[in-house]
């Protein structure tokens, strides 16, 4: 039993990850339809930006509170900023141009601009790893054989923050209600004074400020960044998404949560190599079965 | 509140205009076409302290050249035929091997256009038969030490059971996906693609898993040994000839003309009589064979592979060269893959060294960067790829003809 608990525990933190990633990937197809390949690089600038933010406190202040929230919170910041400016950029020279070409195109574009990022990264960091300063207090809550390290419940506590958040934008704002108006009918949307091109970009910056924000915590609990941290947690988060059947929201936190717990599960009865087989296996079943995902409504008319 | 968008929207105009004059600018002025490489060949073949590798580029720039003249005369051939065959003599062994990649990828490019490109059936996940053909021919030849089986079959004989296989596997992983469109398709197959993969790196007991199958055997033409880059080349230069042509003969078949019709209107196609089960899956069948037969040749070059040399990455290559060079024609196809392909090595050797200004390690720095942002802006340029078949150059200026008359 405590073997499950903890088991469901690690699964629904890296979980959380994968849905707060995962809503980037479905809000964006949901208004353009396009697979924005380079959403797993915001995460991994994120992640950068999130680095180079506790190094300069490290290097100049130091980083002896014993609980530096305002360090921790600045390096979220710091995250989100960049990813949402690079989204944006992206999205004006990379995405817009080709809003009416063939389908294939911004596809390429879009993994053009994850070869791109990857590889100033690389540039940048010399291809080596780059160690987080520990900003963490060590240690864990222990119950019975359950251990819960303190970076975990607030990896946790961060991600449920993030979907309610975004929640309450998505259903309560006006904004919100703009993009659910575009991914709807984009036509009709505009038709009825919604000014499309805002949306969209609107769309790029929520997604970009989630994916950032996940990269600098997930650098924290995973303590390096590389140039290539984003292509497995993308492809994952991407899965998450059509699991919980593409361009929906709450499909994708359930997706999220869902495949972080089977991932956990697996590596206990599987074995950890094929933990990612489990992912993928899952992904292609879903599809094949139930492509509208499986929480999803059933939808006849998808092409 | 709308003064303050006044300044975006103004730089959104003014960038409009900027792309619609460079794309009108490469339209309109066909000279751009041929003057320009033509000129940056002599350029590159006559300035060692830009390229080493000038034999490479000389080729890559007289290929293009001949490709982007819109008749291929006789004449040209021959020329492309003498030089396809000359130029590799003059080579290094680094040289050489940028040139066998160039047409192992444009092999996979003809592969994989057949299915994108020709039945429309999005495929991420090419590398799953590449990999299928070069595991089959590694594991069956490479003695137990190297990690294979030992069969001990001929290489010759193991090109068309290794594609036959390829080719089943390619129905195979087509028939529980037939239902799936568009993107879906895409996803699954990118899911197919990793999961073979991961099966080669975790079934240690069948493939050896990470260590890899080697101590592959040389293959024998006759007495000769067929050893490095420089002999297998000219085997890969006949499979690229044999897939165009094959290709080529297709797409103008009976079995083309159903191939364009379920890519235009699946259901409308249907209703016709075609039969679509069929036609996809042989779409799928015949690229994922000559993927195969690609794996083969790639296995014996290397003579050892590991599961790491097929990851989405080549995939994701082969697709961009397809979609680079204009999907559903061979042509597009060749300068796909020398631009995708070869730009990239070559542009290691590239530096800029003038007056004060020393930038001695920039291609080798920078080159992959430069990729990224080259990608972006052929797409930006030409969505419609850079040799687009006539007919679908055609669709997409009607496309837009319709979406503008629809805007005013």
């Amino acid at each position: 039993m405590e073997q499950w608990i903890q088991l469901f525990i690690d699964g629904t933190t890296i979980g959380g990850v994968y849905a707060v990633i995962a809503l980037g990937y479905t809000m964006v197809y949901g208004v353009l339809r396009m697979i924005n390949f380079a959403h797993g690089e915001l995460f991994m600038m994120g992640a950068f930006a999130g680095f180079y933010t506790l190094d300069a406190y490290q290097q100049h202040s130091g980083l002896n509170d014993s609980l530096p929230v305002f360090t921790i919170a600045s390096a979220i910041v710091a995250g989100m900023i960049t990813a949402v400016v690079l989204a944006v950029v992206m999205e004006r020279i990379a995405y817009r141009p080709l809003r009416h070409a063939p389908r294939l195109a911004p596809l390429i574009s879009a993994i053009g601009v994850s070869i791109f990022l990857r590889n100033v990264m690389l540039r940048v960091t010399n291809a080596e790893a780059q160690v987080y300063p520990r900003v963490f207090p060590r240690g864990a809550i222990e119950w019975g054989d359950v251990s819960v390290s303190y970076i975990r419940i607030f990896l946790l506590v961060l991600s449920v923050f993030f979907l309610v958040l975004l929640w309450l934008f998505i259903e309560r704002t006006k904004m919100g209600m703009s993009i659910r108006a575009v991914a709807e009918d984009r036509d009709t949307a505009a038709l009825m004074g919604v000014n499309v091109d805002r949306t969209i970009v609107m769309t790029f910056v929520v997604g970009a400020a989630l994916a950032g924000a996940a990269g600098a915590v997930y650098g924290m609990f995973v303590t390096t960044a590389t140039a290539g941290m984003g292509f497995i947690p993308g492809i994952k988060a991407f899965t998450a998404a059509v699991l919980g059947g593409i361009g929906s929201v709450p499909g994708a936190m359930a997706g999220g949560y869902f495949l972080g717990i089977t991932e956990s599960l697996s590596t206990k009865f599987i074995g950890a190599q094929y933990k990612d087989v489990v992912a993928f296996v899952l992904l292609v079943l879903v599809l094949i079965f139930r492509p509208w995902g499986i929480f999803g409504k059933r939808e006849d008319k998808r092409a | 509140m709308m003064q303050r968008f006044e300044a975006t929207r103004a730089l959104t105009r003014a960038l409009d205009n900027a792309n619609a004059r460079a794309r009108a600018a490469f339209d309109a002025i066909p000279l751009i076409r041929w003057i320009l490489p033509l000129a940056l060949g002599v350029v590159g073949a006559l300035s060692p302290q830009w390229f080493d590798t000038r034999p490479t580029y000389a080729l890559m720039v007289l290929i293009t050249y001949l490709l982007l003249r819109t008749s291929t005369n006789v004449f040209g051939l021959a020329v492309l035929a003498a030089m396809l065959v000359y130029l590799p003599m003059e080579m290094d062994r680094f040289e050489r091997g940028i040139l066998f990649d160039i047409a192992l990828y444009t092999m996979l490019g003809i592969g994989l256009n057949i299915v994108v490109g020709y039945a429309g059936l999005l495929d991420l996940g090419y590398v799953a038969f590449f990999a299928s053909g070069a595991y089959i021919f590694a594991l069956v030849v490479a003695p137990e030490a190297g990690g294979g089986w030992d069969i001990g079959a001929s290489f010759w004989l193991m090109i068309p059971a290794a594609m036959a296989l390829a080719a089943a596997l390619g129905v195979a992983l087509g028939l529980p996906v037939l239902r799936l469109r568009g993107d879906y398709l895409a996803i699954v197959t990118l899911g197919f693609g990793e999961i073979i993969r991961l099966m080669l790196n975790n079934r240690d007991d069948i493939t050896n898993g990470p260590r890899g199958v080697y101590l592959i055997p040389k293959a024998h033409f006759f007495d000769k040994e067929l050893t490095g880059p420089y002999e297998l080349y000219f085997l890969v230069l006949a499979g690229v000839f044999i897939a165009a042509f094959a290709a080529e003969r297709i797409r103008d078949s009976r079995v083309g003309r159903a191939w364009e019709a379920i890519r235009e209107d699946e259901d409308a196609a249907s209703a016709m009589g075609v039969n679509t089960t069929f036609y996809k899956l042989l779409a799928f069948a015949i690229g994922a064979a000559i993927g195969g037969g690609g794996g083969v040749i790639y296995a014996a070059k290397q003579t050892a592979i590991f599961p790491r040399d097929f990851d989405l990455d080549v995939s994701i290559n082969v697709l961009a060269l397809v979609i680079i060079g204009g999907m559903g024609n061979v042509r597009g196809v060749v300068l796909g893959a020398m631009l995708l392909i070869g730009l990239p090595e070559v542009l290691r050797d590239f530096s800029i060294e003038f007056a004060f200004i020393d930038l001695a390690n920039i291609g080798a720095d920078y080159r992959l960067v430069i990729f990224g942002a080259a990608l972006v802006a052929i797409m930006v340029l030409r969505p419609e790829g850079l040799l687009p078949s006539r007919r679908r150059a055609a669709e997409f200026e009607q496309a837009e003809m319709l979406e503008s008359e629809l805007a005013t």
